[in-house]
């Protein structure tokens, strides 16, 4: 067949040589994107909670950017960079590529060429096709045309960060199986080692906060992958406007995959032929290479050992963890040499991975660099942020109804005043955490972001009592910035299409205009008279009903709640024809059923589960639910001073004004109990 | 011309070429003799642009070769075990190097090919391993590179396939200027077709000579001679290179021509003189010994 894609004969020739590895993608691609996507659209149209709306939002999740598509390609490119670069490691292909006319460099631009043509052309062509089958089933929205172009670019870029690094696995190796292992380990290096620091971490810094940030994962071509998948997921299911993310992720990809192409180029002109059939095609990265595998390798051994001991005692991860860089070396040596008795040569490899591992474990166990001490310069830093926890499960939403994990919105958008208060807090808190941690009272925990002046944010998590610190919380929550990072729609809510729902009484209906008053302006009084409650109104009051928000159509909406003392709030409902009480009170409870577990058994089942058998008491008499009433907290609703160790759970049946029941459950909070309740 | 200056290799530990220093000239048929570890594959392999001396230099026609396509498409290497691709034939193997070397003769190949019974369209997996290596010396001779480097190519071919390549060779070194570059470790499989001999030994050049050189100017002679005192002012005379006795019998292996030899003999009156002729293998043993090798317990 002739074929004239290369200026040269030759290069037309090894790419029609290579041909199978087009039709071998184009086959895979043919069945995990167009095949796969109409076989789904079967099963979700047999489904009919779907509505057209839905469909069309999950067209290019579902039928671009499946898991099953970056699996494949994430396996076409890594057989790519295995096929073009096993040559490397045959020392008769070497003899034979290596005498021909051809500079290396030439044959490495080819590859890669190659390895390019043969992914875009078939990749192209389904996404063409998938496209074409979305428009005959009425999917492909203007939005859905923008995120198959942006899935398109984005497989690019995946695709090729994954073939050059594996090329450089091959590269770097001169055997073919260490090259495939080798390549699968830098794929998910970046991520594995993440994994491993943060268990350390989150096992042995008391003030540690998981921040969910990527950090080395990026390193790792399969964690880019997922977080490229979860932003078309964001754009085309969840609306999301488009972001800088949007650009800086794949442009950030775009550079990696630059700087890994000329950095193989430099390598493939450096290795020499004979490299062919050793194990590693460079000496001094190999000993590099294997002292860092042996570290890594003892931190895991250690981390399983520390996860199999309770207590996680600090004397079983360091013996483990010294024992596990001797048995990686070993490891590594024979998968190196092939050898037994060579497996300990170079002993001084040895004990510098030995000290290294010891050196990262102690660093993790004993907080060497004094992490949960941290607390930076004044002058240094421009911001403290605060995140109370149990205050309000939501997320946060921004006003564009993007949800933002309600810690990290608080943490992000708090600026208050109090600063100089806030660091001295912290500084308070940070000599109390050892105390806290022995003591066996029950606390808090309050999330800390320290923004510096150089623009880097530490994050850290203490544990707090706030009966302490009352004074200090109730002046807080008349700080504007804190109370619009709580509350979003303070700050920047106001949206004349708002929709709004009330939950109430076990009822939820949507707030409907009347008699000239809309949604929005009940919601411009409430949120008027919730900036100007006194703090503990929040905490000392159980709310009356709850509201959902959503800001804009087809978005998330967000929780917020109705107080006995939203006087202004009730009486706007009320105008509408609502009629808003408090619920959890004597007057309309009829029955508390109580669970003890004060003293309860556990009792274990045939699937070896445990459960606790508590002793149940029904409370029907009015004189015993007023005496008990005080002391009822909604769970769902409980606050920062108001979670509670007490061992009591209360079923609460009430009387809705309606004249209906409803059902709430509760907690009870601490102080003396009332007789009835009284365990001798 | 191919000059080879002072070019080390090292694998690890092992010093495989030591400052070795060799030249070849332009249509000359060069043997490159050694035992195995020697170098001679190594050495190949720098002259061929796969390998990258450590020290040193190698040039044809005063270009270097590594990494340089220009000198690359004037050689063609012919390695020990020669690489084919998976379900290939020779036709496709020919049109593959075609592509390659830019002289490239297919019509010579397929003559080549019909001259020695080979089916072109076989799969190459099913040859044995004597065809493999026929088929790699008839796409070298057809590439119509100046330069052919040839790793142990008479190994594993029959006498009369010998013979037939060697006559192919000879061929177009006289019509073209082809110069082979043939490695092997059998000096009698080489003598009777190379011009010009080098002798490797532990990654360094024991000898490098004319053969023609060599047999004019090494002879062996057989006399008796009438009493010591003579047999004392000949062997001083000659360049003896090596020296026996058998009784009153006397062979010396001495430098210099046939007449020049005789000359010197016939003066110290003999009893009895005779020159014998020298193989090759004698001249290389007697050359070394003078260097300190004793070259017959390496390889001969």
């Amino acid at each position: 067949m002739k074929l004239k894609i290369f200026s040269s004969d030759f290069w037309n020739e090894e790419f029609k040589k290579q041909l199978w590895l087009m039709a071998l993608l184009a086959g895979t691609f043919f069945l995990v994107i167009p095949v796969r996507w109409l076989m789904e659209l079967e099963n979700l149209t047999y489904e009919s909670q779907y509505k057209p709306a839905d469909l069309q939002a999950m067209f290019v999740p579902h039928g671009a950017c499946s898991g099953i598509i970056w699996i494949a390609l994430s396996a076409a490119a890594i057989l790519c960079g295995v096929v073009h670069f096993a040559y490397l490691h045959s020392s008769r292909q070497m003899d034979f590529y290596g005498s021909f006319p051809v500079k290396r460099e030439q044959i490495y631009w080819h590859k890669v060429l190659f390895a390019y043509l043969d992914f875009i052309v078939p990749l192209t062509a389904m996404m063409v096709l998938l496209a074409f089958l979305g428009a005959g089933r009425l999917l492909l929205t203007g939005r859905n045309l923008i995120g198959l172009l942006m899935i398109w670019i984005f497989f690019q870029i995946y695709f090729a960060l994954v073939y050059l690094v594996t090329a450089f696995a091959m590269l770097l190796t001169g055997k073919c199986v260490l090259g495939i292992f080798g390549s699968l380990f830098l794929l998910g290096a970046g991520y594995f080692v993440k994994q491993i620091f943060e268990s350390y971490i989150g096992s042995y810094f008391k003030t540690y906060v998981y921040s969910g940030n990527g950090g080395i994962s990026y390193l790792s071509p399969f964690y880019y992958g997922s977080v490229l998948s979860d932003l078309i997921e964001k754009y085309c299911r969840y609306g999301t406007a488009l972001q800088i993310n949007f650009l800086l992720l794949p442009l950030g990809g775009a550079a990696a995959v630059i700087i890994l192409f000329f950095m193989n180029r430099f390598l493939i002109r450096k290795r020499s032929a004979e490299a062919a059939g050793k194990s590693m095609a460079f000496a001094a990265p190999a000993r590099v290479i294997q002292i860092l595998l042996s570290v890594i390798g003892a931190l895991w051994i250690g981390l399983i050992v520390k996860d199999f001991m309770y207590n996680r005692q600090i004397s079983w991860v360091l013996v483990s963890v010294f024992c596990g860089a001797a048995i990686s070396y070993m490891i590594i040596q024979f998968v190196y040499t092939t050898d037994v008795r060579r497996c300990l040569q170079y002993k001084w490899q040895l004990v510098i991975a030995e000290l290294l591992a010891m050196g990262t474990a102690c660093v993790f166990c004993f907080d060497l660099f004094g992490y949960d001490t941290y607390l930076p310069a004044k002058d240094a830093t421009t911001n403290i942020s605060i995140s109370i926890g149990n205050n309000y499960r939501d997320g946060g939403y921004t006003i564009d109804g993007d949800y933002v994990d309600s810690d990290e919105y608080r943490l992000e958008t708090m600026h208050s005043d109090l600063q100089d208060e806030l660091y001295q807090i912290m500084g308070q808190l940070i000599a109390q955490q050892d105390e806290l941690q022995k003591s066996e009272g029950s606390y808090n925990y309050l999330r800390v972001r320290y923004t510096l002046s150089s623009g880097r944010k530490v994050n850290r998590e203490y544990l707090i009592d706030y009966k302490e610190y009352k004074a200090f919380f109730a002046r807080l929550f008349e700080d504007d910035s804190f109370l619009c990072s709580v509350y979003p729609y303070l700050g920047k809510f106001g949206k004349e299409d708002a929709r709004v729902w009330i939950n109430y009484a076990g009822e939820r209906r949507e707030i409907l205009g009347k008699d000239g008053i809309t949604a929005a302006d009940f919601l411009r009084i409430y949120r008027e008279e919730m900036s100007r409650l006194p703090g503990f109104t929040f905490v000392e009051e159980n709310p009356c009903a709850s509201i959902n928000i959503q800001t804009q159509e087809n978005a998330n909406s967000f929780n917020m709640f109705l107080y006995p003392s939203c006087v202004k709030s009730i009486a706007c409902l009320e105008t509408m024809g609502w009629q808003i009480e408090p619920l959890l009170v004597p007057e309309r409870i009829r029955e508390i059923s109580l669970e003890d577990y004060r003293t309860s058994e556990s009792q274990q089942n045939e699937d070896w589960s445990v459960v606790e058998k508590a002793d149940q008491q029904i409370f029907t008499n009015p004189d015993d639910i007023a005496e008990i009433a005080p002391l009822l907290l909604e769970s769902e609703y409980t606050d920062i001073w108001q979670d509670t160790q007490r061992d009591l759970y209360a079923t609460i049946t009430v009387e809705s004004p309606g004249g209906y029941s409803v059902v709430i459950f509760c907690q009870l909070e601490e102080g003396p109990l009332p007789d009835i309740l009284k365990k001798e | 011309m191919i000059e080879i200056k002072e070019v080390s290799k090292e694998f690890d530990t092992i010093q495989a070429v030591s400052e070795l220093t060799l030249s070849i000239q332009k249509g000359c048929i060069f043997g490159l003799l050694g035992t195995n570890g020697a170098g001679k594959s190594t050495l190949l392999r720098m002259l061929a642009g796969v390998l990258r001396p450590d020290k040193g230099s190698i040039t044809i026609e005063n270009e270097s070769v590594y990494e340089n396509p220009r000198i690359k498409e004037k050689l063609f290497f012919i390695p020990e075990d020669a690489y084919f691709f998976n379900n290939t034939t020779p036709i496709q193997m020919m049109d593959y190097y075609s592509r390659i070397y830019p002289e490239y003769d297919r019509a010579q190949f397929l003559e080549l090919m019909e001259r020695f019974g080979m089916d072109g369209k076989r799969r190459v997996q099913t040859f044995s391993k004597g065809m493999k290596k026929q088929l790699s010396i008839l796409l070298g001779v057809a590439s119509n590179a100046r330069y052919l480097l040839c790793d142990e190519t008479f190994d594993g071919l029959d006498p009369v396939m010998r013979q037939a390549v060697k006559s192919i060779f000879a061929a177009n070194v006289l019509k073209r200027e082809l110069t082979p570059i043939i490695a092997s470790h059998n000096l009698r499989e080489l003598e009777d077709i190379c011009d010009h001999v080098g002798l490797l030994h532990k990654g360094g050049v024991l000898l490098s000579e004319d053969i023609e050189d060599m047999k004019f100017h090494i002879h062996k002679v057989q006399c008796v001679l009438p009493n010591d005192v003579m047999e004392h002012h000949l062997l001083k005379e000659l360049d003896v290179l090596r020296c026996e006795r058998s009784g009153s019998l006397l062979m010396i292996t001495a430098r210099g021509t046939k007449v020049e030899i005789l000359d010197c003999v016939n003066r110290h009156v003999p009893v009895y003189s005779e020159i014998i002729p020298l193989s090759l293998e004698e001249i290389f043993i007697s050359e070394t010994e003078v260097a300190g090798y004793e070259v017959k317990n390496i390889f001969f």
